[in-house]
Parts: structure tokens; C-alpha cells; sequence
């Protein structure tokens, strides 16, 4: 017969010092594994949600990364000439772009790269996520720029109709714009041509962008095909502007993993070693609870069981405490500088369902870890040695 | 004393497990600090008698090569060199035989004015000359050699993620020539030096520009002012400057960093946190299993302050000894056998000492704290009571 569910649930609330430190040190490594996973999790959001499924991107071959690229404006005409770019009445969609980043005071102090983009006036029939929020678009050729909201919330002093002082020109916000939360809301577009002059750079672009008459990668493939034989796209390299965010992730992505993941190993070890404590400690302070048990036919199976349940409680009172305090997290704002493109991503933390499950599954293996031993050694236990008086 | 060793050999598992915990704990904090100190590196490495020139609005934005003679003729600047960042990506087969590319820091300089103003680089005197014989050559931190396995003599091949030579191609060769050491372990042994004359020649686009000037002056304390001087110097002219100290230089790439070293510093503290709670936990079971005994001990004649000790001194042996195993194996791991988690992303990847003390000092801290309270009952317990029948 098994011991009523109910004495290890009262076991654990007698012992409530004790207790509550074993479920305490559970709860902070369930907390530290939620918020790094939500962390990753919010990064990988606005990566996967950067760049239109239908665009490809075009860069100088080597370049990883816009900024680190160079388009001359002859070629990219030709590739917006070119048959695998579609096209919207008589506008063929594609657009050159200029970036460049510049270093600027942000909120609560310090400094943070911002990526100024250039780009042309039908920019948001290729970038199709872009939505204006507030405000309006710039008027083509004036000193107006638009800002994404992610930037906003982070930069000191810019703001819907404040201005920015870069050397001696001065751009007027006159909107905000949204994207999906993808990493083009940490970015303030302006007019391609003034910005090319104004830091001349005139006739070089960063970037070809555009719309796939087919599907991207088909359009890539093709593209690349096309560079390989026509000299005049000599040293371009096309990709997915989709599978061009993720490249561009990988740093970053794999820095968060690998800490993330070291760091949660060796605490579920402490904390494992911290529950076992606790457990043997309540096998032997209770060892002549256990030999009354034993005493009144309870077989050592269920004394066994009983101490399991009471060690897994345990950890599910962590996990439920940890996963709690985790959600104060989700949906924080934060920034990160993405070092392939050497400015500053906006994101949030993202506590999603599958990460409190898998953290859950966590720490019910560390109680399990953690209890089984004790509870052996309590189900091992001889009624008359248990029974004898200290 | 003999006393205190025969309590803690008690419970052996116990005390193990406790110790073990304390461990852990101590072992990711040490860790926590030598990922910190990494992301300080660049601080770290930096002295105060070295100046940094960049483009006033942005560091992507380069300066003419005229300016190295013209900032060198300023009052309190002892040396000049410049550097431009290659940006590349090595591509070296791995041990799978597969293309591996590793990232690391390739800057095209003036060697012999890069070496006078970086005394921290030790280069053999051959090697140095057969560098300087061959434009084709370049200077490897010894760490980096290491890493992609390269030895004197051994060719290089990058890709540039920036740079193309002139026929397009962002494939770079060089022969290594000179290995360069450090007497410093904060100092950077993983980049990359090269002629700036081979490099500018070679290269597509941007002749006659660098992208940094470094300097040093002869006294630190008149930096603010020379630094002034130079950007006045520039001021209103097509390329305007900014001098800092390389400290502040360095620090504008830890703050891009930003949230993520706020993280690392809370996982920290939530660890530390951890231990106290699974160390004072065990000192108070512990304590409180035997009061009998410290009724006995007090019956016999031990004084009040015997048994305070007894006590305090449990807890604080136990966690110097989770601190000296895992300080210890922290050390072992960065310092003696020179583990890198990620070393694209810490090309310094040490222990401070002063981690280690301020380690040592939290274990301290905790086993004081844990033990206080414990002993403070024990010290106050009278005989009679503990030793009543319960």
C-alpha cells in the first residue's frame, strides 16, 4: 500500500526553512535558465522575422554583411534589369541602398551605433513589412527621415519631429515606422541620394535589394548562375534576404547558446547537490518517522515513493516559483550590438510555453536526481535501528 | 580543533556534498568574472599614454594617410601609427578537412611604428627582420597562431569581409613571418599585423586612407589637451576627428555590449545567492541535530565561546574548502590549461587574480553568515535545555 500523497506534501511544509532553501536554489537556476533561453528566444524572433520571405539581396562577394559591402550604381542597374525582378505595373522592384552607422548617445547613458539607411522612394513596395505608425514618409531629396520604433525607444533625444545633427546637415524626423518587429526598427531611413552626398559616397551603394519574380531562393540560385557568367556582376554574390539575417545572427545566437548553456549545466549541478542535502537531511532527522512507518507494514517501496514525491514537490515548487518570477521578464526591452553589422538590435525577452516546459522538466530531474538516493537510503532502512533511540 | 574535523567527517557525505555546492557555485562565479574580464579586454590592455584618432562621426568612415606627418608634428605626441581594419574571416581546412573560418582581428599598419608605440609586443629580432624583408608578411599573436596552426613560415589565406584586391576577389595571402608574445595576459595575443603598404597598394577601392591613428604622447596627464589640439587641428576640414585615450576608445565596444554584462552580473549575484541559501541550510541542520551534543559539551565545562566556535568554524571550513576546489579548478581551467568557450568572441580569456580573492572572500562571507546565526543559538544554549529529553 502506498503512503497517502498527502504526508510528503505536509513533510515538506513542516520543514519550511529548510525547504524553502531547497526550493529557493531550484527556483534561481530554473529563473536563470528562462530568462537566457527567453533571451536567445527573443533574439532568434527578430531574426526570423527580419527579412521579406520574396527578397533577395545582392553584395559585393566576401561581404557578410550590408555594411561591409560595396554596389556600384552601374551594376546595380543592371541587376534591376535583370528578368527574376518583379515588377509592379512599370516599377521594377528593387531597391539600391546605402547604410552606414554612426555613433550616438542612448537613453540611461553611453553610446550605441545606429544604422542610418538610405534608400529610395518606393522602398516599401520591396520592404514589404514596413508600416508607417505615425507621422509620414520623407519626401524624396529633402533632409526628412523616418525611425523605427525600436530605435526610438532606445535613443537619447530623437524622437517624432526632433531633429538629428550629423556634421553640418540636420535630418527632421517626420514619422515612425514598424517592421515586425525586425531588426529594420532599430534602423532611421532617409533619402539614398542625400545621404551618398552628404558622407560622400556618392554612387556607392551597400546593397541591391529586391523582389523575387519567383520564389527568393530560386531567384538567388539563378542570380548567382547569371553573376558566375556576365562580367558586368563581376564580384556580386545574391542570397535569400531571409537566409542573409540569419547569417548575420549566427554570432550572436551561438555566444548566448553556448553561455547559456554551460552556465545552466553547472548550476543544475549545485542545485542538484543542494536538494540532495536537504533530502538527506530530512531522511535523518526523520529516521524514526520511518522506522513507525516501516513499523506499521508500509514496504520499503513506499517509503521510497513516498520520499520521491516529496523531493519532486520540492521541485516542482521551484519550477512553479522560478517560471513565475521569469515572467516579469518577458516582453523586457533590451539591445544587443550585432557584430556583423556593428549596431545595436532592439529586441525583447521572450518567454514562450516551450521554454517554462522544458525548464519544468528541468528542475523535476534535478528533484529526481536529487531524491533518489535518500530515498533509498530511507527505504533501506531496518525498522529496529530506526526505531532505537539516539 | 580536532573536534571541528571530527564534526565535519560526521556526515562525509553530507560535508561532500555541502563543499561540492559551495564549489560549484564558487566555480561559475569565477567563470562569470573571467567572461566579464573578457568583455573588458579591450579596457584592460589599454594605457593611458596612447591616444585614438577616428573619423568624428563614425568609426566606419576612414581618414587620409596625410594626417599620420600632420598629427605627428603636434606638441606632446611621441609616435604615431595607424591602423585599418582587414576584417576577414581565415579560411584554413579544420581537422575534419572541412573549410573552417575562424574571426580574429587583422590590422594593416605600419609595423616598425606599431611596434614603438605597442611595447607590449614581443617579437623575436630574426623574425622581425624577415617580416620586414617580405611586403607578403604578417606578425601573429601566438594565440592565434596556435589556434588556426600556423607556424613561421606557414602561408595564410583570408577572406575579407571588407576589402577586395583589385581584380575583385576578397581573397588575401600572406606568409607568416614573426610570432609575437606578451608579457601581459590581458593583452590581446590573437590579432593580426601586416604592411599597410602591400595592403593599400593591393586593395579595389579606398587608397590613401586608414581607418584609425593611434599615438602615443609623453604625458598621460596632458591627453585631454593634446586630444583637443589634434581635433582642432582637423576641424572644418572634409574628414573632422575625434581623439580619446584608447580607454574610452576600447570602451565604446564594451558598451555596445550593454544589457548582456548587466545579465552576466545578475546570474552572478543570483548565484552567490544560491550558495548562501543551500550553505546556511546545512549549517542549520546540522545545528540543530545536535543540540544534545553541545548540551553535553556545555555540561562538561566547554565554554559558551568554545561552542560559538565549534560551530562558526564548520561552516567557515566548509566553504574554504568548496572555495579552494572551485576557485581552484576556475584557475586550473582558464589560466593553466587555457579553456576558450567561444575564442572568436574572447580573445582574452583569463582569471584575474583579484576574481579569485573577491571568491575566496564571498566563501569567507558566506560560511561567516551561514554559521552566525547557528552559533549564536548554540553559544546561548543552556544545558539543561538541550539536553531535556524531547
Amino acid at each position: 500500500m502506498a503512503i497517502p500523497f498527502v504526508y510528503s506534501l505536509r513533510s515538506v511544509a513542516v520543514r519550511k526553512g529548510s525547504s524553502a532553501m531547497a526550493v529557493g536554489g531550484i527556483a534561481l537556476v530554473v529563473l536563470v535558465f528562462v530568462t537566457l533561453l527567453s533571451l536567445a528566444a527573443g533574439f532568434r524572433r527578430v531574426v526570423e522575422t527580419s527579412g521579406s520571405p520574396d527578397n533577395v539581396i545582392v553584395l559585393r562577394k566576401g561581404a557578410d554583411a550590408e555594411l561591409q559591402s560595396q554596389v556600384l550604381r552601374h551594376t546595380a542597374r543592371v541587376i534591376s534589369e535583370l528578368p527574376m525582378v518583379a515588377q509592379q505595373g512599370d516599377l521594377k522592384l528593387a531597391v539600391f541602398e546605402s547604410v552606414i552607422i554612426l555613433a550616438r548617445p542612448k537613453r540611461g547613458g553611453g553610446e550605441t551605433n545606429v544604422t542610418i539607411r538610405g534608400t529610395q522612394p518606393h522602398a516599401r513596395a520591396v520592404h514589404g513589412e514596413v508600416r508607417l505608425t505615425e507621422g509620414r514618409w520623407f519626401t524624396p531629396g529633402s533632409s526628412e527621415a523616418v525611425l523605427g520604433v525600436g530605435l526610438a525607444r532606445r535613443l537619447q533625444d530623437v524622437g517624432l519631429d526632433q531633429t538629428l545633427s550629423v556634421g553640418r546637415a540636420t535630418w527632421h524626423i517626420v514619422g515612425l515606422f514598424e517592421a515586425d518587429g525586425s531588426s529594420l526598427e532599430s534602423e532611421l531611413w532617409m533619402d539614398g541620394d542625400l545621404l551618398q552626398s552628404e558622407f560622400r559616397r556618392d554612387g556607392v551603394f551597400q546593397s541591391v535589394l529586391f523582389r523575387a519574380a519567383g520564389s527568393a531562393r530560386d531567384g538567388a540560385d539563378e542570380l548567382n548562375e547569371l553573376i558566375d557568367s556576365d562580367p558586368r556582376l563581376r564580384s556580386m554574390q545574391a542570397l535569400t534576404e531571409k537566409a542573409y539575417y540569419e547569417k548575420q545572427a549566427k554570432l550572436m545566437a551561438d555566444l548566448i547558446t553556448i553561455l547559456g548553456g554551460l552556465l545552466t549545466t553547472i548550476m543544475s549541478v549545485g542545485a542538484i547537490a543542494g536538494a540532495m542535502n536537504t533530502m538527506y537531511a530530512a531522511v535523518s532527522q526523520r529516521k524514526r518517522e520511518i522506522g513507525c512507518l516501516l513499523a506499521m507494514g508500509f514496504t520499503p517501496e513506499a517509503v521510497w515513493l513516498a520520499f520521491m514525491v516529496e523531493s519532486l514537490t520540492l521541485a516542482a515548487l521551484g519550477a512553479v516559483l522560478g517560471c513565475a518570477a521569469s515572467l516579469a521578464f518577458n516582453g523586457m526591452k533590451t539591445g544587443m550590438t550585432n557584430w556583423a553589422t556593428f549596431s545595436e538590435t532592439a529586441f525583447e525577452f521572450l518567454v514562450t510555453p516551450e521554454i517554462l516546459a522544458t525548464a519544468t522538466v528541468l528542475s523535476l530531474a534535478m528533484g529526481f536526481v536529487g531524491g533518489v538516493l535518500p530515498a533509498f537510503r530511507a527505504a533501506r532502512m531496518k525498522v529496529v535501528d530506526a526505531l532505537r533511540r539516539a | 580543533m580536532r573536534l571541528l574535523l571530527l564534526n565535519l567527517l560526521r556526515k562525509p557525505l553530507r560535508t561532500l556534498l555541502t563543499v561540492f555546492g559551495v564549489g560549484v557555485a564558487l566555480f561559475l562565479f569565477c567563470f562569470l568574472e573571467t567572461v566579464l574580464m573578457s568583455f573588458n579586454a579591450g579596457v584592460n590592455m589599454s594605457d593611458a599614454s596612447r591616444l585614438v584618432v577616428q573619423h568624428k562621426e563614425s568609426i566606419i568612415f576612414e581618414l587620409p594617410m596625410s594626417y599620420g606627418s600632420r598629427i605627428e608634428q603636434i606638441e606632446g605626441v611621441t609616435g604615431v601609427t595607424s591602423a585599418s581594419w582587414m576584417g576577414a574571416l581565415s579560411q584554413e581546412p579544420g581537422p575534419d578537412g572541412k573549410k573552417r573560418e575562424e574571426f580574429f582581428a587583422q590590422f594593416a599598419t605600419n609595423i616598425e611604428r606599431h611596434l614603438a608605440i605597442y611595447p607590449e609586443i614581443k617579437v623575436p629580432a630574426d623574425q622581425l627582420r624577415d617580416l620586414m624583408n617580405d611586403q607578403m608578411g604578417c606578425l601573429l599573436g601566438v594565440k592565434i597562431a596556435e589556434r588556426l596552426n600556423k607556424k613561421v613560415g606557414d602561408r595564410l589565406v583570408l577572406r575579407s569581409t571588407i576589402w577586395a584586391q583589385k581584380d575583385g576577389s576578397p581573397i588575401w595571402e600572406f606568409n607568416v613571418r614573426a610570432i609575437y608574445t606578451s608579457d601581459s595576459p590581458t593583452f590581446d595575443q590573437t590579432m593580426m599585423l601586416f604592411h599597410l603598404k602591400r595592403f593599400d597598394e593591393a586593395r579595389q577601392f579606398g587608397q590613401g586612407m586608414v581607418g584609425l591613428y593611434i599615438l602615443s604622447i609623453a604625458d598621460p596627464g596632458r591627453s585631454a589637451e593634446i586630444a583637443a589640439g589634434i581635433d582642432s587641428r582637423f576641424a572644418n576640414s572634409p574628414y573632422e576627428t575625434r581623439t580619446m585615450t584608447e580607454k574610452a576608445f576600447n570602451l565604446q565596444f564594451v558598451s555596445m555590449i550593454g544589457n548582456f554584462q548587466l545579465l552576466l552580473r545578475s546570474i552572478g549575484s543570483a548565484i552567490v545567492l544560491t550558495m548562501l541559501l543551500v550553505s546556511a541550510n546545512t549549517m542549520m541542520m546540522s545545528a540543530r541535530e545536535r543540540w544534545r551534543e553541545m548540551g553535553i559539551l556545555k555540561a562538561i565545562g566547554f565554554t559558551d565561546g568554545h561552542v560559538f566556535l565549534l560551530l562558526i568554524g564548520e561552516a567557515l571550513a566548509i566553504s574554504l574548502l568548496g572555495a579552494a576546489a572551485g576557485v581552484g579548478l576556475a584557475w586550473l581551467l582558464a589560466n593553466v590549461v587555457h579553456y576558450n568557450p567561444k575564442p572568436d568572441f574572447f580573445p582574452v580569456f583569463y582569471l584575474p587574480g583579484e576574481s579569485m580573492l573577491a571568491a575566496v572572500g564571498l566563501a569567507a562571507l558566506t560560511g561567516f553568515s551561514s554559521g552566525i546565526v547557528p552559533a549564536v543559538a548554540g553559544m546561548r544554549l543552556r544545558a539543561t535545555e538541550a539536553l531535556r529529553s524531547v
